[in-house]
């Protein structure tokens, strides 16, 4: 007696319809050998399906968030450095392009021996008079404020 | 789909309740592959976790052309290779054949020969067998003694009930390959539970 391939016998507790389910429940009805295989497919279909052990921590998407959020705050913090830097560097170059900026450490330095009043009114672009430039400074304050307000909603968004 | 791409849309904007919602539906697939494909118990929630992040900082490459189920759990099986390789565990594909050829019996016969002797009666065709659970510990401990591989489809098989299709892009084999994986894998736990248990226990 030929007995049934494991391969239908897979298909067959399947439910796959290539297989022809009559033949072989004729044949499992005089086979114990593969009714015995029949049952042991069975028995394993239906606990390769038991879920058991597969659990994650109850507080797992808030871990995953947290992990999310912590990486996003890096990518600003990262981001608000390199716009400190340019910042400076922009003031610095600003500085150094509207005074005499040499000069003017100088004269600061010169202030410890004749005192502050006399220093400020020794120092160019502020006895000369340019208002100017103290507006401008004060624009460019007033902007990277607004830009800094952006970045932190972006932050808490 | 319509209902994913404004979830995903949602996601990139920035909402995290929407990114929870996503969590929620798909831990469980990613808990099957990570849990059955990775055995030490200490690293799988991480790596759980980083399928998430990987999944979130992604999302914007994601194009649609496949299920978003198909996307994550295709993240999560990568991201278990790469931990395995990179903790240099093998996938003992070569040992396959090996452990084949030891489950037939010194006379050559094939495992569930020996073990019907002595079974009769009518044959009944029951629909809803119950593994015990001594059963199930045992079914538990032989497939992870297991290649990956055939863990993997087994899982995605019959835990998550995915079809050769999906489960040949996920794990980047063709369908034929998946379906050879997962007769043998079968195949394979049958006869341990006949070397294991008499025919009484069985049917």
């Amino acid at each position: 007696m030929r007995h049934i391939s494991d391969q239908d016998l897979q298909h067959y507790v399947d439910g796959d319809k290539s297989v022809n389910r009559l033949e072989i429940e004729d044949h499992l009805r005089i086979c114990n050998f593969c009714q015995v295989n029949l049952s042991a497919y069975k028995q394993l279909f239906s606990g390769l399906k038991n879920e058991a052990g597969f659990m994650l921590s109850a507080n797992f998407a808030d871990a995953v968030v947290s992990r999310v959020e912590g990486k996003s705050d890096a990518k600003f913090d990262l981001f608000e450095i390199g716009f400190v830097i340019i910042s400076a560097l922009i003031g610095l170059g600003l500085l150094v392009y509207f005074t005499d900026l040499g000069a003017n450490i100088s004269n600061i330095l010169a202030a410890a021996n004749t005192g502050l009043s006399s220093t400020v009114k020794e120092i160019p672009f502020l006895s000369s008079g340019k208002i100017q430039l103290f507006a401008f400074a004060a624009l460019i304050i007033t902007l990277f404020g607004f830009l800094d307000k952006i970045i932190l909603q972006m932050r808490h968004r | 789909m319509q209902d994913e791409r404004e979830r995903v849309e949602q996601i990139l904007s920035g909402d995290m309740n929407a990114f929870r919602e996503f969590i929620a539906d798909y831990e469980r697939l990613v808990c099957h592959i990570v849990f059955r494909m990775v055995k030490n118990e200490e690293d799988r929630e991480e790596i759980c976790q980083d399928v998430f992040i990987k999944a979130h900082r992604n999302l914007e490459k994601f194009e649609f052309k496949s299920k978003i189920s198909t996307w994550i759990a295709r993240i999560a099986y990568n991201t278990c290779i790469n931990y395995l390789k990179k903790r240099k565990l093998l996938l003992y594909d070569d040992l396959i054949e090996g452990q084949q050829d030891q489950n037939k019996n010194a006379s050559g016969r094939d495992a569930s020969a020996s073990f019907v002797e002595g079974v009769s009666g009518d044959f009944k065709a029951p629909d809803d067998f119950v593994m015990n659970q001594e059963m199930i510990n045992f079914l538990f401990s032989e497939i992870h003694e297991m290649p990956v591989k055939f863990r993997t489809i087994l899982t995605l098989y019959h835990l998550d009930e995915l079809s050769y299709a999906e489960i040949s892009e996920i794990m980047n084999l063709p369908e034929g390959t998946v379906k050879s994986y997962l007769f043998r894998a079968r195949k394979l736990l049958k006869e341990r539970m006949l070397e294991k248990y008499a025919a009484e226990e069985l049917l």
